[in-house]
């Protein structure tokens, strides 16, 4: 009995003897000299990194064979050899008798274009947010001057301008936080797809150059300093006028948290949107989709003219309120189209409701992130005419508190420099139907 | 509540012997707004002022301005911050005299009296105070000069003219210019740089410059002085050299000094014997002004006088009564029912809704007989209040803040007792929103660090509560939420608006500016899903929804007013056809509108991601922090603000960075002795002041836009405004009031 034991044991042994015959796999740590080898079943592949194969049973004349996720079969020949995985997904090595499947995962890359996003997040909407601050905090200066009681008032109409530098912080550390960039050495983080990092991306244009609106609320704010100082019963309205261009912002925080959020960056990880093929094609669409809409966020800056215009107006004649601020909400139509075009696009890729858009395949659907960067630039920089509308419409609410009669004539002509803004629509649109997202 | 109070329109006649009675008992009892009607009726003219208005004028003004003095010089009693702080938020009631029943001749005799006992020395003390207070910043100014001509000999009551000589002290910029003029003269000058602070750039310099001429050089030294902008320095009825003088000048200011004193002190013995008379006097002298200057708006005839105006009519049996009863019978009362436009507004909401009352105000009131929307925008401001600021610490705060205005200041200040009610209203549903969301000073999660997660669940072990609205995880849902709210809002919009045009009959707008948007919305609606894929629904109901539609842009572009025009054969249809093509910004302008309600979950998210910074920054401290680093740092730090604390004594900048001084120097101490407890002490300072930092400023970004939504989106579909608030004609009294008052 206790022989037949020793025997069972010893043939075990001899089984699992060829198991033995290693793979080790070596690779260098990027930025470090150390050369680290571990066994095949503990490394962790990622994309882009050189990684060297040793069987311990071959000799130079041993044949590897790789097979990659879409097909490709690479066969290499030596006891080492070298090998660059261009791919993420399931690979095929096999040597000799051992065959692995081994999980190449996206590495780093993605991480690191989301930190491009966040910077962009938070400059552009810093730069944006700084100067409005400045053009409000001049009047403000200016209303001290008079009287130094006027320094509460003068600082909350300062203050406005600076939400868009928060809603571009705020997105700059959610993607930090998302992409586990806080407190952490992003280099070892393998779990961020190349195509999240580009929705990140997206965000942070959305928030960040949508942030410039804060320009436009300079002004607008730096006019209601000076009607709050002239007589305090007109605070309530110049705060309305003051807070008009912020929507503009509000619109791209809005498209930031959309793209965030469909990509997992703020739910906990990537959703399948962003592993399945074609992913590229998704993230290509939310940088286009972040473009647009961040760009179009510069028609604030017509609009803060026009509203600091109808809160000069409304302090000489109380009547001109809601008149000043229908002309003063014209030059927002711009950002709604763009706002629009985003939420169609998004909506057709899945990433509004996070499902997988199941009738492209991975191909179209990159071709389609190309279209919506061309449909973003589309909407988006004709949106810029907003400024355009903006001077006419201010012109015009000065010129209805003059003449009410007007009135009609003045809407008419800011409403022609957004024609250009519907022709940049219309391009869009058939952008989209001829990507057949629409 | 929605629609302004029911007004009556009244003409009163009585006798013009009681006039004057039924005048004050209107005014007593507050209750009528008096003015002139629109058409005046025949054989009546406007009465006009009298001349007691000037009388009375005149004795409001006097009373007024010898208060104004008598109440500058009040004493202010030294008192500690503490106290200080307590008096702005719980200032104590103001002081109200009874008033008495007066006759105008005795009131009029006893303000000429009580004036002639004070009003000439009172005066006269407050412009020897100036004076004084003028001269001795003029000998202020005299001893800076004088300072910088110390080191010169020269005797001050010989500048100017004497028989032989020109002697003359002044300063100026361009001294080298001065230089060439005067070498062209006799002249003897001398001149020293007293350019003041630090160095001045080139041509910005100053210099004193002592000028002594020949008589007989007068004129061309006075050009060179007069070309080179010379400025002359008086020094007029001073004898002796600068250093005497500078004494004398000293002398003088302390001189006058005790004698600004004693006049203070005279003016406030004055004050303790007058002030409260005074008080009484005026808000009685005040009173029968405006009973005078209200005869502009009241008509007469040789024997009568006719008042017209309006009253809420829930009171008309109490204009009648209060008339009847001040003419003794002997009156004609005419009450009807107002009509038109032009009638004032009185709000009728039931109290809890009165402070929002003012958000119709600030825009504009309505016209009579429209839609008053108190009702409405109170509520849904302080429901998107909650939402757009979600988190219960917040929330708490803004209630606390709104609290105090209430039970403090509010007791007698409308406008804080209204905003105090608003904050605390704002504040509760914030905390109700933030309890929805789960957040508490930020999201509740224990990986953001957040402090009240973290007290509650691995402090005190607390099960996890649960989290019925998770912005951050799924902010879809809000979005959602934040549509149909908008949606509803603005169909109610409308609604009210389609109202507003059956009342008036005019179903031509109906139609084409509500009904339109009745059927756009829903058939759109129903479209728009299919198309997104976001619903299934039959065939036949497609159809349906295309045909609906179809006749909402009919309605919207207004075709029915063409075709109306073409069967009128009106002119110029065709420009008109073409104006309506801008009806397509309507279309757009409701998408925008509609889309705009999206800014509640952009602005809810914004709260709470931000406080999550905070706390995620809180996180990074602790691993950053080394225990001397940040001891040395601290100390050295807190040592600095508390020397300059000591400097800026009394004011409350001291007081602040004595306080934050303090707080470094034991921060530093703990750091050194007991590194958890200084990193505890400093963590827990940073989070309460970010996130009082951050409910600021997110709390009033959320009280602008639920403002602005209702203000721009809801009323761009029905409110107008244009109206004029009901201004009743009542007493005014500061410092008295009536007792056994009830109105």
């Amino acid at each position: 009995m206790k022989a037949k034991f020793i025997i069972g044991i010893l043939l075990l042994l001899a089984m699992a003897a060829p198991a033995m015959a290693a793979v080790d796999v070596s690779y260098q740590k990027w930025m470090s000299t150390e050369i680290t080898t571990q066994d095949i079943g503990d490394v962790d592949l990622v994309v882009g990194e050189k990684y060297t194969f040793t069987y311990s049973e071959g000799n130079n004349s041993t044949i590897w064979r790789i097979v990659s996720p879409d097909g490709g079969v690479t066969v290499l020949e030596g006891q080492s050899v070298s090998y660059v995985f261009q791919q993420e997904g399931t690979y095929v090595i096999s040597v000799g008798n051992e065959t692995y499947e081994k999980e190449v995962h996206p590495g780093p890359l993605g991480a690191f274009l989301a930190l491009i996003g966040a910077g962009v997040a938070i400059g552009a909407s810093g730069m944006g947010a700084a100067i409005g601050v400045g053009i409000a905090g001049a009047s403000g200066a200016a209303a001290v001057a008079e009287r130094k009681e006027n320094f509460s008032r003068a600082i909350i109409f300062a203050a406005f301008p600076q939400t868009q530098a928060i809603y571009g912080l705020l997105v700059a550390i959610l993607i930090l936080y998302g992409t586990g960039a806080i407190g952490a050495n992003l280099m070892l983080s393998n779990d961020i797809p190349l195509s999240q990092g580009l929705m990140a991306l997206g965000a942070g244009l959305s928030v960040g150059i949508a942030g410039l609106s804060a320009i436009g609320q300079g002004i607008a704010a730096g006019t209601g300093v000076s009607i709050t100082v002239t007589n305090p019963k007109n605070f309530g309205k110049g705060l309305i006028f003051s807070v008009l261009p912020e929507t503009q912002a509000i619109y791209g925080l809005l498209v930031a948290i959309f793209l965030l959020y469909g990509s997992g960056i703020i739910s906990g990880g990537p959703t399948p949107l962003m592993t399945m093929a074609g992913a590229l094609g998704i993230g290509l669409a939310g940088v286009g989709v972040g473009l647009g809409m961040g760009i179009s966020g510069i028609t604030a800056i017509g609009q803060g003219i026009a509203a600091s215009a109808g809160a000069a107006a409304t302090a000489e004649k109380p009547e001109m309120f809601s008149r000043g601020i229908i002309m003063a909400v014209l030059p927002e139509t711009q950002s709604i189209y763009a706002l629009l075009v985003s939420i169609l696009i998004l909506n057709a890729l899945g990433v509004l409701t996070v499902s997988v858009p199941a009738s492209y395949t991975a191909y179209q659907l990159a071709l389609i992130g190309l279209g919506a960067i061309g449909a973003g630039f589309a909407v988006g920089i004709a949106g810029v005419s907003g400024i355009g509308q903006g001077i006419t419409a201010g012109a015009g609410v000065s010129a209805t508190s003059r003449n009410p009669q007007a009135f009609t004539s003045s809407l008419i002509l800011a409403v022609m420099s957004e024609t250009f803004a519907i022709f940049g629509l219309l391009i869009a649109i058939f952008i989209m139907i001829a990507m057949g997202v629409l | 509540m929605l629609l302004p109070a029911k007004m009556s329109e009244f003409y009163v006649l009585v006798h013009r012997r009681d006039r004057d009675r039924v005048i004050k008992a209107l005014h007593r009892m507050g209750i009528a707004e008096v003015d002139l009607p629109k058409e005046l009726p025949p054989e009546v003219n406007v009465h006009g002022v009298e001349d007691e208005h000037s009388r009375f004028a005149e004795l409001d003004f006097r009373v007024t301005k010898v208060l104004e003095v008598l109440e500058g010089v009040a004493e202010h009693p030294l008192m500690r911050m503490a106290q200080k702080i307590k008096r702005l938020v719980f200032p104590p009631p103001p002081v109200k005299y009874p008033s008495s029943e007066v006759e105008r001749e005795a009131l009029i005799r006893e303000v000429e009296e009580t004036l002639a006992k004070c009003e000439h020395q009172v005066l006269a003390l407050q412009r020897k105070r100036e004076e004084i207070a003028e001269s001795i910043a003029r000998a202020r100014d005299q001893i800076r000069w004088l300072r910088h001509m110390q080191g010169w000999n020269i005797e001050l009551s010989a500048l100017g003219e004497s028989p032989y000589l020109f002697i003359t002290v002044g300063t100026v910029r361009d001294i080298s210019a001065l230089v060439g003029r005067l070498r062209k003269t006799d002249a003897i000058y001398e001149y020293r740089e007293i350019s003041e602070g630090r160095r001045r750039k080139k041509g910005q310099e100053l210099y004193l410059v002592a000028v002594l001429a020949h008589i007989k050089d007068k004129k061309a030294v006075e050009a060179a002085l007069r070309n080179s902008a010379f400025s002359e320095l008086n020094f007029e009825g001073l004898w002796g050299t600068p250093p005497e003088v500078i004494k004398m000048l000293q002398e003088r200011i302390k001189d006058l000094q005790a004698e600004a004193k004693e006049t203070l002190r005279k003016l406030r013995s004055f004050r303790r014997e007058f002030l409260e008379k005074l008080r009484v006097l005026r808000d009685e002298v005040h009173n029968e002004k405006m009973r005078e200057e209200i005869k502009v708006s009241l008509l007469k005839t040789e024997m009568t006088t006719l008042l017209h105006g309006f009253v809420r009519k829930k009171e008309e049996h109490l204009l009648r009564e209060t008339v009847e009863r001040a003419s003794g019978g002997s009156a004609l009362v005419l009450l009807e029912e107002a009509k038109g436009e032009d009638v004032p507004v009185d709000y009728e909401n039931p109290k809890p809704l009165k402070p929002y009352e003012m958000f119709v105000d600030m825009f504009s009131p309505p016209k009579y007989g429209k839609i008053e929307p108190t009702a409405i925008i109170g509520p849904l401001f302080v429901l998107y209040f909650g939402i757009t600021l979600g988190d219960a610490f917040y929330g708490l705060l803004v209630a606390l803040t709104g609290f105090l205005l209430l039970k403090g200041r509010g007791k007698f200040d409308d406008t804080y007792r209204q905003f105090g009610s608003i904050l605390f209203a704002s504040g509760l549903s914030a905390v109700f929103f933030g309890i929805l969301q789960g957040g508490f000073m930020g999201p509740m999660t224990l990986e953001s660090g957040n402090p009240m997660a973290i007290f509650l669940y691995r402090v005190l072990g607390l099960p996890q509560m649960p989290v019925f609205l998770d912005t951050m995880s799924n902010p879809i849902i809000l979005l959602l939420i934040a549509l149909v709210l908008g949606i509803a809002q603005l169909m109610l919009g409308y609604a009210f608006a389609a109202w507003q045009n059956i009342k008036d009959r005019k179903y031509l707008d109906l139609l084409q500016d509500q009904v339109s948007w009745f059927l756009l919305v829903p058939g759109g609606g129903i479209l728009i899903g299919v198309a997104f894929g976001w619903w299934e629904v039959s065939p036949t109901m497609v159809t349906i929804a295309w045909i609906i539609v179809a006749v909402g842009l009919f309605l919207l572009f207004q075709i029915p007013d063409i075709a109306l025009a073409i069967r009128r054969g009106e002119k110029g249809i065709l420009g008109r056809g073409i104006g309506k093509m801008l009806k397509f910004f309507d279309l757009t302008g409701f998408i925008g509108n509609w889309l705009s309600y999206a800014r509640l979950l952009a602005l809810g998210l914004a709260t709470a991601g931000i406080a999550m910074t905070i706390n995620i920054f809180a996180g990074i401290l602790v691993s950053f922090t080394s225990q001397f680093v940040c001891a040395t740092l601290f100390l050295v730090m807190g040592v600095a603000l508390m020397g300059v604390a000591l400097r800026n004594a009394g004011d409350l900048k001291g007081v602040a960075l004595k306080y934050v001084g303090a707080f470094l120097l034991v921060d530093g101490i703990l750091f050194a002795a007991y590194p958890a407890a200084g990193l505890f002490l400093f963590l827990a300072v940073f989070l309460i002041v970010a996130h009082i930092g951050n409910a600021v400023l997110q709390a009033l970004g959320s009280f602008v836009h639920s403002l602005r939504l209702q203000y721009v989106e809801f009323f761009g579909t029905f409110y107008e405004g244009g109206g004029r608030r009901f201004e009743p004609f009542e007493e005014k009294r500061i410092y008295t009031e009536r007792r056994g008052v009830s109105k």
